[in-house]
Order: C-alpha cells, then structure tokens, then sequence
C-alpha cells in the first residue's frame, strides 16, 4: 500500500491520537510512521472511492465494501467467475449493481493488491490447509455421470 | 449434528436450494443470519458466534479462514467446524452444484459431531 518514492511531512496530533496510534501500530507491528501513512492512504482511498472501507482480517488489512463482511478481492472472486458481468454479481449477491460497480472500480485502481489476494486464495489448496490444519479432509461428493 | 452456515459470497438461491434437497438439514445464509447483525463484523466475530451455536461455516474463503483457524488452533479454542470450497471445482456461480455437492457431504456427515472439523469440499 505505500507508495514510492515517498516524502516527509511532519504532523502535530493530539497526546490521546499519538497514544492511539502507537497501541494500533503496536498491534500490528509497525511503526507510528507506517500506521499514519497506512491510515491517511486508507482515509484518502475511503474518500475517493464510493463504498469502500478497510477492515482488520488474520490476512492483513484489506479492503472491503461497506455493509458487508466481503473484501473486495472476494468480489472480483466473484466478478471473474462471472465473467466481468457486474449485474450477474449484483444478482448473486442480492446487492444494488453499483455496490458491485464500486468494488470493480477499486480493483482497477489498485489490481496488485487484489490480484495478490485471489491470488493467495487460490494457494491455499489441500496441501497447505493440512499444513495449518491437520485434521482437514478433501471431499469430493459423487456426481452423476453425463452421458 | 451438521448445521450450515453459508458465507456471504454464497448466493442465497443455494441456501434456498440446499433446503430443498435435505428439508431436515439446518441451512442458513449469512445475510439471513441473527438478523444481519454479524455482517460486516470482522471473521473471528462471526466464527466466535457461529461457534457458540455449533454452526459449520461453508466459505470460498481460504485465505482468511484458514489463518483465523490455525490461530484458535494454537490457542486451544473450539469451533464448530468449517467447509471449504474451491472456486475452480465448484464455481460460485453454480449454485445447483454447490447444493449437490453439500447435500452430498451432508449425507454422510450429517450425524457428526462437527466441533473442529475441516472440510475441502470439490
């Protein structure tokens, strides 16, 4: 998310802000520095982009659509499997269009961050779940035979 | 005893399907779930909830769910079971099939004790 190359500019904050954002920096472990630049990308990108906000996840912060407990590379998940019809999402998902529209609009403007996420959701196959959880199964039901 | 819950990327029809097909099986979609109050509620809200009602939770989500799980793994902490999906195996958008293959798996599982249980389902 940080862009380069990058530039210096000093901030006054309150005490109570500069406290909050070490204990959020420290929770995540970065700096105060990498928290303020990560917050003002966040803040700027909630201002340009309709529908969008960030949401703490065991992946890492991701961006999200509000209302709603998906991150917007699960709607381009979802965008791809339909073959980039945002109203057959919109369908999917029982969600206006332009909600969809806004998601396809922040992956256009930010395609690594998104792509890296399907990307990594993709990886994360039989081998690598039994890695974390040993106790996972693959089931494969019976289907019917075409003829 | 299995009970689902679909994630929200699920369509709805797939709930409504998958109870058509075993109208013994508890489904229910995320949307629908304690009145929407956990959508939008980071993942270890809803799994903690999902959890406290010995809900199996059905996700295309492999990435965040898997982290989240290994987590309360190490931490000793219970769930009440999860069923991945693979989007290339079953495409979200075969709604019909997800519903096969679940019905499937909830044939033969359905009796299970499902607590910490994890699922590929393809």
């Amino acid at each position: 998310m940080k862009a380069d190359p990058s530039m210096v500019i000093s901030m006054r904050l309150p005490v109570e802000t500069g406290k909050r954002l070490r204990r959020m920096a420290n929770r995540h472990g970065w700096t105060p520095s990498d928290a303020s630049a990560r917050l003002i990308e966040e803040g700027l990108r909630r201002t340009e982009f309709a529908f969008i906000d960030f949401r703490d996840t065991p992946a890492g912060r991701h961006a999200c659509i509000q209302g709603s407990s998906l991150s917007v590379w699960e709607i381009m998940q979802l965008v791809r499997g339909y073959k980039g019809s945002v109203p057959d999402v919109a369908k999917h998902l029982g969600w206006p269009q332009v909600k969809v529209q806004a998601a396809v609009h922040y992956a256009e403007a930010f395609p690594k961050e998104i792509n890296e996420a399907i990307a990594e959701n993709e990886e994360v196959g039989i081998e690598a779940l039994k890695q974390m959880l040993p106790q996972t199964v693959e089931f494969a039901p019976k289907r019917p035979v075409s003829r | 005893m299995l009970k689902l819950l679909l994630s929200e990327e699920i369509a709805t029809e797939a709930a409504a399907d998958l109870r058509r097909r075993c109208r013994v099986l508890f489904v229910q979609a995320m949307t629908e779930w304690e009145g929407g109050n956990l959508i939008g509620q980071e993942p270890c809200a809803r799994l903690k909830k999902a959890a406290s009602q010995q809900l199996t939770l059905v996700t295309y989500n492999r990435l965040t769910i898997s982290i989240l799980l290994k987590s309360w793994a190490d931490q000793e902490r219970a769930h009440g079971g999860v069923i991945f999906l693979d989007e290339k195996a079953i495409p979200p958008r075969e709604t019909g099939s997800l519903a096969l293959a679940l019905a499937g798996l909830a044939k033969e599982a359905e009796s299970w004790d499902w607590t910490d249980r994890v699922f590929l389902l393809r």
